[in-house]
């Protein structure tokens, strides 16, 4: 009788430590996910439009993302450079006119349309435009 | 003397301790060796990134300097951080030549299928203690790698939990600084604890092993022949750090991971897009059950498929080091 008792309090013991243990490691999951869903970002000035040459690109970030101003055809457009195959900051070569993954060797043309190399998306567009004191604000 | 060694003897047993090491070794010289070069390793990289932790700096924008900082200006820092980084290299080869020499001679077999279980699972462990580390000083490559890593983990819904957030900020230096120097290391030390356990206790198990020469001959001799050429190398080749990339920086060409990850590097250049993040889970779990396809009358088709696998991820790696 004592036997069973004593067997009784061990599992129920054993069963209350595992129990709050586990309890203690739920919060974990909660606090490693990063607190905000998709950062909130604001239009950004990234510098003169006048700086920006026929066929030139300027690397510049957005809310941290890797992004890339280039003007073409007289038009500023801008990208997002993160390359739609592995996630790599793509370049852009002014010289080929394309976007080039130097990872895996994804190359996109100056609209942001894969043309060679493991990628299959086109490149993220970022909303963009030329204020009127002349300075390129993307994001806006 | 020998009064006051009993003296001691009586009160600590510590003469008869260390006299054990001097009987002579059980099981395989080589293999002894190899395994006690091991946790030489695992120990060089415990104490030297505790020291450089002092002035490493888990933010974006002082990531790198720091770490120039301890190259350039810190005193001896060059050489700290050259046995951290050539011991991590020495580490993976010497983990894949145990993996290699375990499987060969078939110590992962009934019944030492837990062993290599957890043998497996801290390969995978310090492979992913290699990648955070590389992550650290974000120059090109630990960059970039950290893009690629987080594209591959959203594929599982994880990339913004690696990342920290959508990109790489400080949310992300942070979480690689503490995953690399904190929670790694305590999965280590409980897998290693259990992992050397086992084995010892597997070994014990074994009636007639084979005697060699002293055990501390064999240890000792690796060892001193293993810290010899850490210290020549960080010496005589000092591990510089890449260039720095902050998210505007320019991508260089050529950018490519550490050795040991260039055949994944290759594959991702032309494996389709789905199979991708598949790739490692797939490959960890087959390692892992080894031992339960290795069975009976099986052992020649699988050395055939082990080997197979590991010349083609050596072919892949080379195919990727020429690219």
């Amino acid at each position: 009788m004592t036997e069973t008792r004593r067997e009784f309090l061990d599992t129920l013991l054993f069963t209350s430590l595992a129990a709050t243990a586990l309890a203690l490691a739920a919060p974990i999951p909660f606090y490693l996910r990063p607190p905000h869903g998709r950062m909130r970002r604001n239009p950004a000035p990234v510098g003169p439009a006048s700086g920006l040459g026929e066929g030139q690109g300027r690397n510049v970030t957005f809310g941290g993302e890797p992004a890339v101003v280039v003007r073409i055809d007289g038009k500023v457009v801008a990208f997002s450079r993160i390359c739609t195959h592995r996630n790599c900051a793509v370049n852009w070569d002014s010289a080929r006119a394309r976007f080039l993954c130097p990872c895996h060797g994804a190359v996109f043309d100056p609209g942001g349309k894969p043309v060679k190399g493991p990628a299959t998306r086109p490149l993220e567009p970022i909303p963009c435009r030329v204020d009127e004191r002349g300075e390129i604000v993307i994001g806006g | 003397m020998a009064e006051r060694l009993s003296w001691l003897e009586e009160r600590t047993g510590v003469v008869s301790w260390v006299r054990r090491f001097f009987r002579p070794v059980t099981g395989r010289p080589w293999s002894v060796a190899l395994g006690s070069v091991l946790l030489l390793l695992i120990a060089n990289q415990v104490v030297t990134g505790a020291l450089l932790s002092v002035y490493y700096r888990p933010v974006v924008d002082g990531a790198h300097a720091s770490v120039r900082e301890i190259l350039h200006r810190v005193p001896m820092g060059w050489f700290l951080r050259g046995l951290h980084v050539w011991g991590a290299h020495l580490l993976v080869a010497a983990m894949l030549l145990h993996l290699v020499r375990t499987f060969v001679q078939g110590t992962h077999r009934r019944p030492g299928e837990i062993v290599w279980v957890t043998g497996v699972l801290l390969f995978a462990v310090l492979l992913g203690s290699a990648f955070t580390g590389q992550a650290l000083p974000l120059d090109a490559e630990g960059y970039s790698g950290l893009l690629v890593a987080s594209g591959l983990a959203s594929e599982w819904g994880a990339g913004r939990l690696l990342l920290g957030g959508d990109y790489v900020t400080d949310a992300t230096m942070g979480r690689m600084f503490a995953v690399h120097a904190i929670l790694l290391p305590l999965a280590i030390l409980v897998l290693l604890s259990g992992h050397i356990a086992l084995a010892a206790r597997r070994q014990s198990a074994e009636p007639e092993l084979p005697t060699g020469p002293p055990w501390f001959w064999v240890v000792g001799g690796a060892l001193l022949t293993m810290l010899a050429a850490l210290v020549t190398l960080a010496v005589v080749s000092i591990p510089g750090v890449g260039v720095s990339q902050d998210p505007a920086g320019v991508t260089p060409t050529g950018v490519k991971p550490a050795w040991y990850f260039l055949p994944f590097y290759q594959a991702l250049k032309f494996i389709p897009p789905w199979l991708e993040p598949w790739a490692p889970p797939v490959g960890l779990l087959t390692l892992l059950l080894v031992p339960w396809w290795d069975r009976g009358t099986k052992r020649r088709a699988v050395f055939v498929l082990f080997f197979g696998a590991f010349f083609a991820l050596v072919a892949l790696g080379i195919a990727g080091a020429m690219s």
